[in-house]
């Protein structure tokens, strides 16, 4: 079928790991260690990328990702073949991350220049430039277009941005964000569509 | 449709998240609007910028927190905190699952889950070698409180020059494969389009075009490629993208490669796909196409 479902996606482009799910997870029920191992090595980069982009703080990050593998390791009795995993696994980050910025914003952490949050955000900008140290133009591409990206990215209501990260970096599709957020299609349709407005209007200058 | 009606379908267009209908009414607007036709590519380089933004986590990071996580499972040891938080998640003990309380426990016992997972400690940055990370492969201990570890070192280097030098179209055509960064991809799938009468450079492009996960990425790829829709190996690609790409808008812009170079498959190859094509938009192309060629819609 060709209904542009994930679900029905050959296996070499989508974007979760080639693995089989299913019988992992019944594995993982039975007890076997290693199948849960296998299973969380096929969706943690995704899990944490979600989180670090979310939060801009490697520590919560770091924390959130710990938290949403203790929760599917301790429910995934629980749960359902027939369901999508991997919904059920973005829909547990999302939470938490929602749950944090909530936070954030009720203690009045959000971006206080040379508190933690900000901190961490510095720690994090290095991590990435890390990686691209010994290329000047990569370093260039991380530093300055790649912070006015995440800066506008921030600028984003916590819906749009998980809306945005969910579509753009995660690639999936609109109707499954819904069943993630427990919203309707057409609700993270609107997300996505204020989200893109927004990052045009905001980087029209380097299009 | 007009001008603002194209303009806020054009995202979901990129997305392939319009329905058949909808992308054949801003299909037909874009045909006749040079406006739109330059707002939607203008949109795709929104799409290429915003792709360079998305990196992989720091692979130090991910190691570090699936350390922590195994050792969180295991057990034997109470949740690690990091850092100073004021707020975040409530961090808790493990409560081992009663699913998974015998297995669990004697693999436990014997270490399997935080064994394996510390084995394979991240990539370190060694302070003292700049360019060069670590990846720990063996961790041996010694008697007498001593360790003998096994380490793999990665060097970075920094490759200067033009398409025309070997190494850095090597370099290029490898990081089309980059399983981490669609913004490394996406660069090096643009450097490389004036490169595909090369064979390596061809072969790195289709595979990016069948099998890269980022829809940016995959645009990229099929663009670098439509001066050669009519080499062979091209051509099957293409007639595999039609049946497996999830994009409406790509298998509809595959479509349009294939039949402007028809040969004896390509028929087929429209035929198959409207046996499964559910998007009406692109099964109408698929018609049209055949229509073109003079080619039954039908195969019985």
């Amino acid at each position: 079928m060709l209904s542009g479902d994930p679900g029905e996606m050959p296996a070499a482009i989508s974007s979760a790991p080639a693995v089989d799910d299913a019988a992992l997870i019944r594995a993982a029920q039975r007890g076997d260690q290693e199948a849960f191992e296998r299973l969380v090595r096929a969706h943690d980069r995704a899990v944490l990328r979600l989180a670090l982009s979310l939060l801009r703080s490697p520590e919560d990050a770091r924390d959130v990702y710990q938290e949403c593998f203790l929760r599917v390791y301790q429910n995934l009795h629980r749960f359902r073949h027939g369901s999508s995993f991997q919904t059920w696994l973005y829909r547990i980050v999302t939470n938490l991350c929602l749950d944090q910025l909530r936070r954030r914003k009720a203690r009045r952490e959000e971006p206080v220049e040379g508190t933690g949050a900000a901190v961490s955000r510095g720690r994090l900008e290095q991590m990435q430039e890390a990686r691209a140290e010994s290329d000047p133009q990569r370093r260039l591409l991380s530093g300055e277009i790649g912070q006015r990206i995440q800066g506008v990215l921030q600028q984003l209501s916590p819906k749009e941005r998980v809306v945005f990260e969910l579509r753009h970096y995660h690639g999936l599709r609109l109707r499954e964000i819904g069943d993630v957020l427990g919203t309707t299609e057409e609700a993270a349709k609107n997300s996505l569509f204020r989200a893109t407005r927004k990052l045009r209007a905001e980087l029209g200058d380097l299009l | 449709m007009n001008c603002d009606a194209a303009r806020e379908r054009i995202p979901l267009y990129l997305y392939g998240e319009l329905t058949g209908e909808q992308e054949e009414a801003l299909a037909r607007h874009l045909d006749e609007c040079r406006t739109c036709r330059t707002a939607l590519e203008t949109e795709k380089r929104l799409h290429r910028l915003l792709d360079t933004a998305g990196a992989a986590p720091p692979e130090e990071l991910l190691e570090e927190c699936r350390r922590a996580l195994g050792r969180a499972v295991e057990g034997r040891l109470p949740a690690q905190r990091f850092g100073v938080r004021t707020a975040g998640p409530p961090r808790r003990r493990l409560r081992a699952p009663s699913w998974a309380a015998g297995a669990a426990a004697a693999l436990a016992a014997a270490g399997f889950f935080a064994g394996r997972w510390s084995a394979q400690l991240a990539a370190a940055a060694d302070p003292g070698a700049a360019g060069t990370a670590m990846e720990v492969r063996y961790i041996d201990p010694q008697p007498g409180g001593r360790v003998r570890i096994v380490v793999e070192e990665k060097r970075q280097r920094v490759l200067e020059g033009t398409l025309e030098d070997s190494p850095i179209r090597e370099a290029l055509v490898n990081a089309v494969r980059n399983p981490l960064d669609p913004g490394v991809r996406a660069d090096s799938v643009e450097l490389l389009k004036g490169m595909a009468w090369s064979a390596e450079v061809r072969e790195a492009l289709l595979y990016a075009l069948e099998h890269d996960p980022n829809d940016g990425v995959r645009w990229e790829a099929l663009e670098s490629l439509r001066a050669h829709a009519s080499d062979p190996e091209c051509r099957q690609a293409l007639s595999r993208v039609l049946l497996r790409d999830r994009n409406p808008g790509i298998r509809s812009a595959a479509i349009d490669l294939l039949a402007n170079s028809p040969d004896a498959d390509v028929v087929g190859a429209f035929q198959e796909l409207l046996r499964f094509e559910q998007n009406d938009y692109v099964r109408l192309r698929g018609i049209r196409a055949l229509e073109a060629l003079g080619a039954p819609v039908e195969t019985f």
